[in-house]
Parts: structure tokens; C-alpha cells; sequence
């Protein structure tokens, strides 16, 4: 089941605030913004804990 | 606490008693739930952010009334119980997300009714919170929230402060109603509407939703028993020969505004 549209159009990266895309085939959600961080999607919930996100390494 | 810490404490706190938080008679709805909603005005066009949603009985109650529901909590357990909630009363205008309060997953000006119930005192950073809502409401929109109060006799204030921690390790502080309405105000709300709501607390089934060991339970039976007169009226302990009973403290329920 994909994530609802009208939740993707207001979900924001919780650290940076940047926009995020949802890629349905990793079951992940990335940061689009400066901070690049990856939120995982478990059972079609978004996990958007900052301390549970891949961060880039730099 | 390191975040990672707390985030395992929440989860292993109310993950595993989520359905203990459906069925409490306290956190399921009542008088205060009605009011909450009756105070909120929705409409059926609003789109709604239930913050802390625990095992979603928030969530539920506005569900029927507004366009489409957020419910946010921190433990995936919670969350899987709304969702499963949900289900079975055939509502499928909601979104779930895991997530804390204090750094909110949405851009600005997203919602029209932002609900947060019985949480608050459980946040590491209620102030920021506070700001994080204001950010994510529409002019004109609604926040609405509720939580324990804390006593304002101090002593009465501190007794309860005391074995709440000792009962509920993830209790962080009650504030009084006069410190709701100033954070309120700080972070850029009008004060519509603060209502006082006594809940009277079965003492054995408070301590048995903490999940804590039998010597712990033991020691706060003892400390109402030996609770001060004072404290004892304030929260209106009431003993069975040897047995304390139940108490009472306050909710307060405020409904604030973002103004326009």
C-alpha cells in the first residue's frame, strides 16, 4: 500500500525541515533538503525519528 | 538520558500496555473528551495532527468530525494499536507516523486542529513542543490540549511529582494551569478557553498501568498512607482502614489559538 499523497505534501524533514521523497520500492523516505537524512518506512508507517535516520556521511 | 535511552524506555513503557491505554476508563474518553471536541468546533473540511496519540482514543473521537487525521506517537506499539484501531471501526481517514513532539515532521501551516492529550507531561522539552505546534498550524488554528495538572498547593504539588516519577520513569513534570496559559501565550497563542477536570485514580489500577516491580508498588501504597494531612485533602486520598483507596487530581484542558 503506498503512502497517502496528501501526507506526503506536508511531511517535512524533521531536522532540516527540507522537503522529503518517499521511494516506494526501498520503503524509505529522504531527506531532499540540507541534512540528506533517510527515514525508514516499517509496515507502511513512517519511522521519522531523527536518532532512527541514516545519516549521509560527510 | 541519551534520546536513544528514552526512546527505548517509551517504547518499553507504553509499546507493551497500549492496550491497557484503549481500555483505561481515564485515557478511553469521558466528560473531558466530549468537552475537548465540543471546544475544537471541527469541520468536516479540517485536517487534524493528534500528537502522543497513545493508543489513539483522541484520535477516534475527532476521526468522524474532520477531512483526515495525523496520529503521531513515539512507540511503534502504540502506533500499531491505533492503526488496528482504526481498522476495526472502519475510519480510513488516518495517517500514522512514529515520531516525538518536539520536532514536528511537517511543514509549516499544515493543519487546521492540532489535539494533544494526557502527553505533555511525559515531554523532555514542552516549551519547544509548544513552538513546534504553533509552526505546523493555519492561522486561525486550533490547539487543544490536555494533560494533569499539578496541584498548586506546593507541597501537594511535590508529593504527587515524586511518586508519578517513581511510578511512570518517562513522567517529566505536570504543570499548573497559570504555567499552561503563560507557555501558551509565549509561543504566540491566544488563550480561548482553560477547564478544570478532577479525575479520580483507583490507586491499584494507577499502579498497576506503570508496570512497575511489587516493592515499588508497596512503597507508594505506604507514602499515601503517610501523606500529610494537607497533601492527603488536596488530593482528596481516600483509605479503607488500612488500603488506600484512590485519590484525585485535575486535568486541565486548554484550547489555544493561532490568531490569524
Amino acid at each position: 500500500m503506498p503512502l497517502d499523497q496528501q501526507l506526503l505534501e506536508i511531511l517535512a524533514c524533521p531536522n532540516c525541515h527540507g522537503n522529503v521523497e518517499y521511494i516506494e520500492a526501498d520503503q524509505k523516505i529522504y531527506c531532499r533538503g540540507t541534512c540528506g537524512f533517510v527515514y525508514p518506512v516499517r509496515d507502511d508507517i513512517p519511522i521519522m525519528l531523527i536518532d532512527e535516520a541514516e545519516k549521509p556521511q560527510r | 538520558m541519551k534520546p536513544m535511552d528514552r526512546k527505548q524506555e517509551i517504547e518499553a513503557r507504553f509499546g507493551a500496555s497500549a492496550d491497557a491505554y484503549a481500555q483505561s476508563p481515564g485515557h478511553r474518553g469521558g466528560p473531558d473528551l466530549d468537552r475537548m471536541v465540543e471546544l475544537a468546533a471541527p469541520a468536516p473540511g479540517d485536517d487534524l495532527l493528534d500528537i502522543a496519540t497513545g493508543a489513539g482514543n483522541t484520535a477516534l473521537a475527532f476521526a468522524p468530525h474532520v477531512r483526515r487525521v495525523v496520529a503521531l506517537d513515539m512507540a511503534d506499539g502504540m502506533i500499531a494499536t491505533t492503526r488496528k484501531r482504526f481498522g476495526e471501526a472502519h475510519l480510513m481517514n488516518a495517517d500514522f507516523i512514529v515520531h516525538d513532539a518536539e520536532q514536528l515532521p511537517f511543514e509549516d501551516a499544515s493543519f487546521d486542529i492540532v489535539t494533544c492529550r494526557i502527553a505533555p507531561h511525559h515531554f523532555l522539552d514542552v516549551e519547544r513542543a509548544t513552538h513546534e505546534v504553533f509552526r505546523v498550524l493555519r492561522a486561525g488554528g486550533r490547539y487543544l490540549v490536555e494533560d494533569s495538572a499539578a496541584p498548586r498547593d506546593p507541597t501537594a504539588a511535590s508529593f504527587l511529582h515524586d511518586v508519578e516519577s517513581r511510578r511512570d520513569a518517562t513522567h517529566v513534570r505536570s504543570l499548573t494551569e497559570p504555567e499552561w496559559t503563560a507557555l501558551l501565550k509565549r509561543a504566540g497563542f491566544a488563550v480561548a478557553a482553560a477547564e478544570i477536570f478532577p479525575k479520580r485514580h483507583d490507586l491499584e489500577a494507577w499502579l498497576e498501568r506503570g508496570g512497575i516491580p511489587e516493592d515499588l508498588k508497596a512503597a507508594i501504597r505506604s507514602d499515601f498512607l503517610a501523606a500529610s494531612p494537607a497533601v492527603r485533602r488536596a488530593l482528596i486520598v481516600q483509605v479503607d482502614g488500612a488500603h488506600v483507596v484512590s485519590f484525585t487530581d485535575e486535568k486541565v484542558l486548554l484550547k489555544a489559538i493561532r490568531p490569524g
